[in-house]
């Protein structure tokens, strides 16, 4: 193949240049505009996103109450209040503990819990419906002062409530400890008539 | 999960340390009766206020709301009065046994 021409070979390179130069570069080229229509209704909400609030309150406190007051109409209480129920005795479970509710605290007692280093009180049929009546047996008799002994420390008052049968037994590891002995006396802490905790006792 | 002693009040439960998610600070508290201290001295009477909420005695945010925790050892640690309470033998950390 001949060679081209120079003259032919400089107008080439010069239209070249020239063309490069007149092309528009990424910086000049005009926004791109989102013509989608606005959207009207709320984004779907991402799989990790917070919950929802309504009114204020938290998605998860909402599911949680709603769970707390079937688990207490399952033990016969009476919703008295926004997470307040009171028993038949007059026992009132309130709102508190690491659980959220002391309704939920008691329900750790309907089971063993062998990791707890001391002692661990297990309700006699090991549900909560059982639990829930022991313990206002246990406070009916604790009002009545009949076999209980009585501490008191600040607000707090702690009944050792003789029960006279077995309500439940020991576990955690002073109770594995012991072979699970049975439990037949209940230890109520109260604040005035609101439950802090309850459990069966040696 | 981190224990001191056994609780004097409810004589169940074991004292913990739980830290505030808002101010970070820590305290000793019972995990079974809520019996809250606010030194070493356990044969103190203990803080019992609003037993629903659990007030942090360093800031007044509850105890128990999402982002406090029982304290690792090294949040422990972090507290001073907890670090010396525990250089002085006063306190004395220990693993639950399972």
């Amino acid at each position: 193949m001949g060679k081209a021409p120079l003259p032919v070979v400089i107008g080439i390179v010069v239209l070249v240049g020239v063309g490069a130069w007149l092309l528009p570069t990424a910086q000049d080229q005009p926004p791109v505009v989102d013509r989608a229509p606005p959207r009207l209704e709320a984004p779907a909400e991402a799989p990790d996103a917070p919950r929802a609030k309504a009114g204020g309150v938290d998605a998860d406190q909402a599911e949680g109450r709603q769970s707390v007051d079937q688990l207490a109409r399952e033990c016969g209480l009476e919703s008295v209040g926004r997470s307040v129920y009171v028993s038949p005795a007059g026992v009132r479970y309130r709102r508190g503990s690491e659980q959220g509710h002391r309704l939920l605290h008691l329900a750790t007692h309907t089971q063993d819990n062998p990791s707890r280093p001391f002692s661990h009180g297990v309700f006699a049929g090991e549900n909560l419906p059982d639990a829930v009546a022991i313990v206002d047996d246990a406070y009916r008799q604790a009002q009545a002062g009949k076999r209980v002994d009585v501490e008191r420390e600040g607000r707090r008052t702690v009944y050792r409530v003789e029960m006279g049968r077995r309500v439940g037994y020991v576990g955690g590891q002073r109770g594995a400890a012991r072979g699970r002995p049975a439990a037949r006396r209940i230890q109520l802490v109260m604040e005035g008539g609101n439950l802090i905790t309850a459990y069966p006792v040696k | 999960m981190l224990y001191l002693d056994c609780c004097r009040l409810c004589k169940t439960g074991p004292l913990r340390l739980r830290r505030c998610g808002s101010c970070a600070s820590t305290w000793i508290v019972c995990d079974e009766c809520d019996a809250l201290w606010t030194s070493p001295d356990l044969s103190a009477s203990p803080v019992i206020e609003d037993s629903a909420t659990l007030p942090c005695p360093g800031c007044g945010a509850s105890l128990w709301a999402a982002g406090s925790s029982w304290a690792t050892e090294e949040q422990a640690r972090a507290e001073k009065w907890i670090a010396d309470a525990i250089e002085a033998g006063q306190l004395d950390l220990k693993n639950d046994p399972l």
